[in-house]
This record gives C-alpha cells, sequence and structure tokens, in this order.
C-alpha cells in the first residue's frame, strides 16, 4: 500500500505518492521512494510525472521565483520546463513532455498561483514525512552578497593597516610637543645677545 | 508574520491580475503612499519615485511576491537572503 501525501496553499496543492524505505528503518507513514506526484492549480490542467520530474520543476521555480525578485531577466530555460514573465502580473510557463509526439503544455499563471505553488514546494522540502533532495537554491546566500561580504573583507585588509600606522605616527609625533624646539631656542639666543 | 498576513498579500496580488482599477490594489497602493510619507525622506528622488502611482507597481508588486515567498518556517532565513540581494 502506497503513501499519500498532500501539500495545500490555497489554490494550489501537491500531491506525493510513495513508499517508505524500510530498509532504512523508516516509519510506516514515511515517503523516501516517491512514485508520483501531482500538482493540481485551480482551473489548470493537472501536471503530474515522477521523481526524476519533480526536482527540475521546483528547481525552476525557485530559481525563476529568485530572478523575478532580483530584478534580473525572469526567464528560466531547461530541457523540461520553461518559464517566463509576460508581464509584471501574468507568467507563462511550457511544460516538455518527455514522451515523444506530447505536444508541451502551456499554463498562465499570475502572482498569486505563482507563490501558492513556491509556498506548496516549500512545504515539501520542510516536510519531515517526505525524504527528498532538498532544494536549497533560497536559502543559499546569493552571489552578489557572497562579493559584497569579501569585497567588504578586502576593503577593511587594505585599508586597516594604513591607518593603524597613521594614528601611531601621530600619537609618536604629539608626544614631542613636550620637548622644546632646539631651532627656537637657538633663534631665541641670537636675538638676546644683540642686547 | 508574512505566514499570517499571506491571504491578504495573495488578495492584494490578485486584485491587480485581473483589473487594472481594482478598488483593493488602490485602498492598498494609498494607504502604502501614507506610510511612505508618514515615515521616510520625502526629499530624496527614491522617495519621490516610490509615492509616483504610475511607476510604483513594480515595487510594490516585488515587495508583496517577496514576503508571499517566505510565509514558510525557513521563511526569515528566506527573506534575509532576498533582502541582501534587493
Amino acid at each position: 500500500m502506497q503513501n499519500k501525501l498532500s501539500f495545500h496553499q490555497s489554490s494550489v496543492s501537491l500531491e506525493i505518492i510513495g513508499l517508505p524505505d524500510y530498509s532504512n528503518n523508516e516509519n510506516k507513514d514515511q515517503i523516501s521512494i516517491i512514485s508520483q506526484w501531482k500538482l493540481t492549480i485551480i482551473d489548470k490542467p493537472l501536471i503530474e510525472g515522477k521523481i526524476e520530474h519533480l526536482e527540475p520543476i521546483m528547481n525552476a521555480f525557485y530559481i525563476y521565483s529568485n530572478l523575478l525578485i532580483k530584478n534580473k531577466i525572469p526567464l528560466f530555460e531547461s530541457k523540461l520546463i520553461d518559464i517566463k514573465a509576460d508581464n509584471l502580473h501574468e507568467h507563462n510557463i511550457v511544460l516538455k513532455s518527455s514522451k515523444p509526439n506530447v505536444k508541451p503544455l502551456i499554463l498562465k499563471i499570475g502572482n498569486s498561483l505563482l507563490s501558492d505553488t513556491i509556498n506548496c514546494f516549500d512545504q515539501l522540502n520542510e516536510s519531515p514525512k517526505v525524504r527528498i533532495k532538498k532544494t536549497d537554491i533560497p536559502n543559499r546566500i546569493p552571489q552578489k552578497l557572497k562579493f559584497g561580504l569579501n569585497k567588504k573583507v578586502k576593503f577593511f585588509n587594505f585599508f586597516f593597516p594604513p591607518f593603524i600606522a597613521i594614528c601611531s605616527l601621530i600619537l609618536f609625533s604629539s608626544s614631542f610637543i613636550y620637548f622644546g624646539n632646539p631651532i627656537e631656542n637657538i633663534e631665541k639666543k641670537e636675538l638676546i645677545k644683540p642686547e | 508574520m508574512s505566514k499570517y498576513l499571506y491571504p491578504y498579500i495573495r488578495e492584494i496580488l490578485k486584485s491587480k491580475e485581473f483589473e487594472e482599477n481594482s478598488v483593493i490594489w488602490n485602498d492598498f497602493n494609498k494607504r502604502f503612499i501614507e506610510l511612505i510619507k508618514e515615515r521616510f525622506n520625502m526629499d530624496s528622488m527614491r522617495v519621490k519615485k516610490l509615492l509616483n502611482q504610475a511607476e510604483n507597481d513594480e515595487i510594490i508588486i516585488k515587495s508583496l511576491l517577496t514576503l508571499s515567498f517566505c510565509i514558510s518556517n525557513q521563511g526569515y532565513q528566506k527573506l534575509k537572503n532576498f533582502l541582501y540581494d534587493f
């Protein structure tokens, strides 16, 4: 008997069907071997597939959502799925079937359905009952930030030693204030002598 | 917190998808501008851009989408990463 788990978010639901890995002493209600998954979006055709399709589709949605927010060109293309933005409110998804002579499925979803879908995938990623290769794209520190941190570190290393050197020089030289200037003393003596 | 606000965020996003002059969207936009006027430096060019109703659609949609993508348990981390890269 196969286990079935559903994740719902408003107009989208994701169903995962599979078996526990008994060789790994897993519970009866766990799913580690996914045999089928179904993504239901209200008013849209049903999307279903095998485990090898789920990960690329999840990755595609995560990468696309990141591109969308980071002001980059919102376009994702792969062998299995293409996602591009038609405008600010509409996203065009082309799902290409792995079977020959099957026309690609074209879906148009709005921002609300896109966020529902992402949230369903988040629920799946966070579920302790399903063991899949976790998609860690949204949790990864963005490349730009990594660059920024490196730059900050380099900037710090570049300016800190000369700054310390200048400070110590000022401190050291300020101690000379307490000593008399020999040139001034000689001049004073010269001024006094003619009298 | 966006987890609890998700139904509202979703409704605002959805309202703009179908109608150009949606009541929900216009109400939200009005309130957004009021809050910006209250709390931001009005002399800044960037803030002026935010207040322009003809140009601020994109920034509002992106802000709402960012919040709506971060309602999971790891949402805080996701939001942090999105904001670092904004």
